[in-house]
């Protein structure tokens, strides 16, 4: 297979070539190169159009001396790619060599290394760059087989094979942590590896496939700056090869889940069940994965809504949780998570409201993956009390779900008996009832079941009600009156209260897919 | 009828020697100057060589640094001693002087001498235009020896060598300046009128005083390629001086480069100098070099410009104007070619020129 020839630009872009660097001609850089010459500046031999002429050595004082514009010009008439020189720390042209290289449209090339080795390089990476290509995936094959490694440390030691910002993508590709930022013309949507090119710097990203066809799980990306075509092919190789390594870790990473999973999950049930309170061995085993059965616990349920792989989300569960800064066990449990804390003195009522305040915030931190409804139970002492308020979190999780109005999230003590009620109610005889009921509102303009059902559970404040729908408190009060005409009730009657309250929950519920 | 130089033809002469003197040679208007003082309304005969009755010609001028001549001018008498040094020595008696280098103010000394002395000027010299050594003369690129030679000034100091080679007789002449204040005068072993031709440059002087009067038509709105071509000379760019480098390390004095960018171009012209202008390149490829005559000209006024008051940002045009024909010969270029100056490269001969 034979390839177009690199420029020098993209040659320059090789992270073995970086000792170069042009000191003049910058303007010139896109033109092919086919090989190097070694000259001496003082002989006039032939040097092959298009290759680099290299002087390994060159007299004091020759960078700003007439010989190197006489060599300039000799080049130019040879067609020569570039002129490359060795130079010290402070290599600088004459402006007017500079004005020369530029107008004979000869670039100028400092070599900050020994010249041969340089040379080498440049040779082969003209002449044969699968040899180069094979070495960089010789070395990330031997740097990723020796464990598995996580997608940050697979995409650093990429980054230091390649000797250029390798990153990590998430699905919908925006970068995470300190990465390359991802080409405007990347498609995350379309699931290839992708070389994009823009304004001459090149983009490598590569999808390591998720556990579904077609999916993505993550994206690794390295950000090659200007680079040779073949170059940009051998990174993709190299990033492919990471994509393994990627997959192999989550593979190892998603064994050791599910294996404590099903441990949690075995403990959890003798939890619900209540035989942790009795026998040495299952405590001891709680104890080793971290739970803590004395003391006051306090339960509360994660529960996510529609079709959720949960074991792809404990770690995220887990981690918003930690974020918020509860300090809880957590556990695959059903339809969700079920967690506690333990407090050595029992909790009191503003623990209780900083609960809640943090549980609503590691729902809107998991809204991005899911929707899901929380609910929360009372305090109790040791491990019965815990298996009671898990209990009681779940059953006020399933009473969150129904309410969108408080953000899905409900205290068992909140709920009180009144809408246990209302969970036991929603039976088949009831819930026609209910519908009969308000339907004469259904039809009508302003949302006035949901007016209805925000007053009731405001307690009967317009102002509150106001609050929650974000409407004026005006626009209530008429709403309200037109509900008591449709429906010929006295909101001011609490029977009349009741009967409504327990219809527009009931029908809520069922409409929000309780 | 023998030609006499006479105080209006100082301007001329100045002029020429100047332009000879290829950047070198020292400022010519003091010694212009001093000549027409010395003159004071007489003239000096500069005679053709086929004007010469016969007889031994001694060559004189002042080695030694030219900056050091404008300080501390001539107080007369510098030449009567050491042409009588020279002339006691070999046993004969000077039949005229000649300059040992036409370029720059040894063009103009010879007269001050010859008037001094009484003694006809012989229109021929050693070099054709400015040099920097006595090695690189005439007479030394014929082999022929430069001793008896005598350097000296008007206090009566006197140092006379004999039997040394040009080479050394340079290193030795150049070591002892220092004590006669960074210039002395100078009278080289006299040279029989007959042989001249062989050892000696014939016809400078004339030449000096014809690119002399065509120079001094030189005014603000003249065409410099019409200038050039009445000097016989072609112009290798017009433009503005835009880098001079000058290199304070390595051989030789007063090393360095000037570059200058054409006018409405991007060709850029260099020129390599050590007190003369030695090689020019375009875009780097060579086009003029010594033994021919490069000459930095500002643009307005035609002065020429030496190489040590070249100034970037100057608007200049460059002549090049044909060298001796002497020095092209095979035996003598190698004298003072480029590498002569430590330039690696062959001389541009007429055959190199496009």
């Amino acid at each position: 297979m034979r390839r177009g020839a690199p420029t020098l630009r993209e040659l320059l872009g090789h992270p073995r070539l970086a000792a170069a660097v042009p000191l003049a001609g910058e303007d010139d850089l896109d033109r092919p190169v086919t090989g190097v010459t070694l000259i001496d500046p003082a002989d006039t031999s032939p040097v092959q159009a298009g290759d680099i002429a290299l002087c390994p050595a060159v007299p004091p004082g020759f960078l700003s001396g007439w010989r190197l514009d006489a060599t300039l010009r000799r080049l130019h008439d040879q067609r020569a790619a570039a002129l490359a020189v060795p130079v010290g720390e402070n290599g600088a042209l004459l402006d007017s060599t500079r004005q020369l290289a530029r107008h004979l449209h000869l670039p100028v090339l400092g070599l900050r290394t020994a010249p041969l080795r340089w040379a080498g390089e440049a040779i082969a990476l003209v002449h044969a760059p699968e040899v180069d290509a094979a070495e960089v995936l010789r070395r990330a094959h031997r740097a990723l087989t020796r464990e598995p490694m996580s997608p940050q440390d697979v995409a650093r030691a990429l980054s230091g094979i390649l000797d250029r910002p390798v990153g990590v993508f998430s699905p919908d590709g925006t970068p995470t942590g300190v990465t390359p930022e991802p080409s405007p013309r990347f498609n995350p949507r379309a699931t290839v590896a992708q070389i994009v090119t823009e304004h001459g710097r090149t983009t490598v990203a590569v999808p390591v496939p998720g556990t579904t066809v077609g999916a993505v799980d993550l994206w690794l990306a390295a950000a090659l700056g200007q680079a040779p075509a073949y170059w940009a092919a051998a990174v993709r190789d190299v990033l492919q090869a990471g994509a393994l390594a990627v997959q192999r870790w989550q593979a190892v990473r998603r064994v050791v889940l599910e294996r404590d999973a099903r441990l949690r999950a075995g403990l959890f049930s003798d939890l619900l069940e209540g035989r942790l309170g009795t026998g040495d061995v299952p405590r001891e085993r709680a104890s080793e994965i971290g739970w803590r059965l004395d003391g006051w616990h306090v339960a509360f349920h994660i529960a996510a809504l529609g079709q959720v792989d949960l074991l792809r989300h404990t770690d995220a569960v887990s981690a918003a949780i930690a974020a918020e800064g509860i300090d809880a066990a957590v556990v695959e449990r059903g339809d969700g998570w079920s967690g506690w804390t333990t407090t050595r003195d029992e909790p009191d009522q503003d623990a209780d409201r900083e609960l809640l305040a943090a549980l609503r915030r590691v729902r809107r931190r998991l809204a991005t993956r899911f929707d899901c409804a929380i609910g929360v139970g009372r305090a109790y002492l040791g491990p019965a009390g815990l298996t009671r308020s898990l209990a009681e979190a779940w059953d006020a999780a399933r009473l969150a779900r129904g309410r969108p109005q408080a953000g899905r999230l409900a205290h068992i003590d909140r709920l009180g008996l009144a809408q246990l009620l209302v969970a036991w109610a929603s039976t088949e005889t009831f819930a026609p009832t209910a519908a009969r009921l308000l339907k004469p509102l259904e039809s009508q303009p302003g949302d006035l079941i949901a007016t209805l059902t925000a007053y009731l559970d405001a307690g009967g404040s317009v102002a509150e009600t106001a609050a929650v729908l974000g409407v004026h408190r005006n626009t209530v009060t008429a709403r309200l009156r037109r509900i008591e005409e449709l429906l010929t009730v006295d909101l001011a009657n609490p029977d009349d209260r009741l009967a409504l309250h327990l219809a527009c929950r009931v029908t809520q519920g069922r409409q929000s897919g309780g | 009828m023998p030609y006499h130089l006479g105080e209006r033809d100082v301007d001329h002469l100045a002029r020429g020697v100047t332009l000879l003197g290829s950047g070198g040679g020292g400022q010519t208007d003091t010694a212009g100057r001093l000549l027409r003082r010395t003159l004071a309304g007489d003239r000096v005969a500069l005679l053709r060589r086929d004007e010469l009755p016969g007889g031994d010609i001694v060559p004189v001028g002042i080695v030694g640094a030219v900056s050091a001549f404008t300080e501390r001018l001539p107080a007369g008498g510098e030449w009567g001693p050491v042409v009588a040094a020279v002339t006691e020595r070999t046993g004969v008696r000077p039949a005229g002087l000649m300059s040992i280098e036409a370029g720059g103010v040894n063009g103009i000394l010879v007269f001050v001498a010859a008037r001094e002395l009484g003694l006809p000027v012989i229109d021929a010299d050693l070099m054709g235009r400015a040099l920097p050594r006595l090695d690189q003369t005439s007479t030394a690129a014929a082999g022929e020896p430069l001793t008896p030679l005598a350097i000296g000034d008007a206090t009566g100091r006197l140092l006379i060598l004999d039997g040394l080679s040009p080479t050394a007789a340079e290193r030795i002449v150049r070591s002892a300046l220092s004590e006669f204040g960074g210039w002395a005068a100078v009278a080289l072993r006299p040279l029989p009128a007959g042989r001249l031709d062989r050892v000696a440059i014939p016809g400078s002087f004339a030449r000096a005083l014809r690119l002399g009067a065509c120079h001094a038509a030189w005014h603000r709105a003249a065409d410099p390629y019409a200038m050039a071509a009445a000097l016989g000379a072609r112009v290798l760019v017009l433009g503005r001086v835009v880098e001079v480098v000058r290199h304070r390390t390595g051989t030789g004095f007063g090393r360095g480069s000037v570059i200058i960018r054409a006018t409405g171009g991007r060709t850029l012209v260099r020129l390599e100098m050590e007190n003369e202008y030695l090689l020019a390149l375009a875009d780097g490829r060579p086009v003029a070099s010594t033994p021919d005559i490069l000459c930095v000209l500002d643009r307005a006024t035609g002065v020429a410009i030496s190489c040590d008051s070249v100034r970037g940002g100057a608007e200049v045009v460059v002549l090049h104007l044909p060298g001796p024909a002497f020095w092209w010969r095979p035996e003598a270029v190698g004298a003072v070619a480029p590498r002569a100056f430590g330039l690696d490269i062959d001389p541009v001969g007429p055959e190199d020129r496009r």
